[in-house]
């Protein structure tokens, strides 16, 4: 056989592999993360409260194919609801808001992108950090969802996208664990002054320090008879009364499309399979049927058994790329489909988070008059009961 | 050293009555978290209802068969076909006179300053009207007006 020959018969047996190998599919090693529960009820004194923000949707400038700007921010508000969820379920946490702006009231902040998210796939970045400025968490937590997941059958508390709750959930209460009493007591006491001083800088700014780290420290604490700091607790009662009322509203946005979001979800994961299969089949088909048309077409075999193959060669590579090109617009038809998919849940999602907007500023803008009148009381509460006129600089 | 700030009262007072504000706007907000809520479910129930309705007339509808067929004549079974008619006859006009009744009782528990189709509402002042108008305790009621008031601007 010459060396012409055999190039052919490479080029044959790789098309003949290439067929053969698209038959065995690529089987997914799928997770069970389980939550960790508290055994014990813990002491008041060892509870932090937490505080979810809105997570950023992380809507692409330009419109970027298969994400949905309302889908988004709809999930944007829905994956902070259930984390909250979660966490309250740990049994490890004092209270636990969604938050729609940063709150000076709250232990431990978390913070939170959606990278990927599309019934298949999921990737969120977390952030965590706790009152004196210490980064508990700050990394993407991913996981690929089962079939089993979308199950009607399943406990229905549990979402799809149950694994990274509980991972997120997990490592918190790892941090945690690792704490002393001592130092998540400092956390709630840090957590005081902070919200003191952000009412009534000019009093209890001096109370905080800043390490070299950029962590709060604190220098003294309140004395227990101080009536200003009385009055900061009860303001601070105020701003808990209107995150549960807020988060009434996340609840009912929550409820609403969790039934629609778990369907889109599971539609969208079939098609990103079958989608991901075509786009993956179609290439490597075009790819290796140019490869076996190219090599036939330079081979110049002058024998007739070389010219059958080299002939051969020709077919095949042909009905690779054509079968390929097949595959392509079949691929094409399901990105259409989650198209139509997403745009259709997008519409539904649009006017119920319009409508909580609406209902968050309404209520938000009318604590923050409030929040400014207490202010401004307090000082003068202060001058009245000590004396002492307060100059007002800014905390940070 | 207490400063009145210009109305009488000392700030500390004043900062008090504040408190007892903020209470009482998100104890109003609760009540409308509340009406949607009782909204909600009152149109669960509706459809649990609707759903009981259906199941009772498909169980109704066989019995009735049954009953015609085991009478021994034609002429029973079409007295009974008339009995039924006029006893179907008699359910329409009651429940025409329900209707009416309802429609009363409906237009007994809106307040005269509020509008009674309902122009220029959105959602939530919806909801809280539908909650209102189905509301038994007329002090809870008269809170959700108000409330309804608040929410569309309207003095009372």
């Amino acid at each position: 056989m010459t060396t012409q020959s055999k190039r052919i018969q490479i080029i044959c047996s790789l098309v003949v592999c290439f067929f053969s190998g698209l038959l065995h599919a690529k089987t997914i090693q799928y997770e069970k993360i389980s939550l960790e529960r508290a055994q014990i009820e813990i002491p008041e004194e060892e509870l932090l409260d937490i505080g979810i923000l809105l997570f950023d949707p992380n809507i692409p400038d330009e419109d970027k194919e298969l994400i949905f700007p309302e889908i988004r921010k709809a999930e944007a508000r829905y994956i902070p609801y259930h984390l909250k969820k979660t966490l309250q379920d740990t049994g490890f946490w004092g209270g636990v808001w969604v938050l729609p702006e940063k709150s000076e009231a709250i232990d431990l902040i978390i913070s939170g992108r959606i990278e990927v998210s599309n019934g298949l796939d999921v990737s969120i970045r977390i952030g965590a950090w706790d009152i004196t400025g210490k980064e508990w968490v700050n990394k993407v937590y991913s996981s690929t969802i089962a079939q089993s997941s979308y199950s009607k059958r399943r406990d229905l508390t549990q979402d799809p996208y149950q694994n990274v709750y509980n991972k997120i959930a997990n490592d918190l209460v790892k941090i945690k664990q690792d704490l002393k009493q001592q130092q998540l007591q400092r956390i709630n006491e840090i957590g005081d002054i902070r919200f003191a001083a952000e009412l009534i800088p000019g009093v209890y700014k001096d109370y905080l320090s800043k390490n070299k780290k950029n962590i709060y420290e604190a220098q003294r604490l309140p004395d227990d008879e101080d009536s200003i700091m009385q009055r900061v607790y009860n303001i601070q009662e105020r701003e808990f009364l209107l995150l549960d009322t807020l988060n009434e509203y996340y609840a009912q946005l929550y409820e609403n499309i969790s039934q629609p979001y778990e369907d889109w979800r599971k539609l969208s994961r079939e098609d990103m399979i079958t989608y991901a299969a075509l786009k993956k089949s179609a290439r490597t088909r075009q790819i290796l049927g140019a490869a076996a048309l190219i090599g036939a077409i330079v081979s110049d075999g002058d024998s007739q058994a070389s010219s059958t193959m080299q002939q051969m060669a020709i077919y095949g590579g042909m009905e690779a790329m054509k079968s390929g090109f097949g595959k392509a617009s079949e691929a094409k038809i399901y990105k259409e489909s989650m198209k139509e998919l997403g745009t259709a849940f997008d519409s539904e999602a649009e006017p119920l988070i319009i409508e909580l907007e609406g209902q968050t500023i309404r209520l938000t803008g009318s604590a923050q008059e409030k929040f400014l009148e207490w202010r401004k009381l307090l000082k003068q509460i202060y001058t009245d009961e000590t004396g002492f006129l307060i100059s007002t600089p800014s905390v940070q | 050293m207490t400063s009145d700030l210009g109305s009488g009262q000392s700030a500390s007072s004043i900062f008090d009555e504040s408190l007892g504000d903020f209470d009482n706007e998100i104890a109003g907000e609760r009540v409308i978290i509340a009406a949607a809520n009782q909204t909600l479910g009152g149109m669960t129930s509706q459809e649990n209802a609707d759903a009981a309705a259906v199941q009772q007339g498909g169980l109704d509808g066989p019995l009735d068969i049954e009953s015609s067929e085991s009478g021994n004549s034609s002429t029973s079974a079409t007295a009974g076909q008339t009995q039924d008619e006029d006893s179907s006859e008699t359910e329409l006009d009651k429940a025409s006179e329900n209707t009416t009744d309802d429609q009363g009782k409906i237009k007994e528990r809106i307040p005269d300053d509020i509008p009674m189709d309902g122009t220029g509402e959105d959602v939530i002042a919806r909801q809280i009207r539908e909650a209102a108008i189905q509301e038994e305790d007329p002090m809870i009621r008269a809170a959700l007006w108000d409330e309804y008031r608040k929410h569309m601007g309207i003095k009372k």
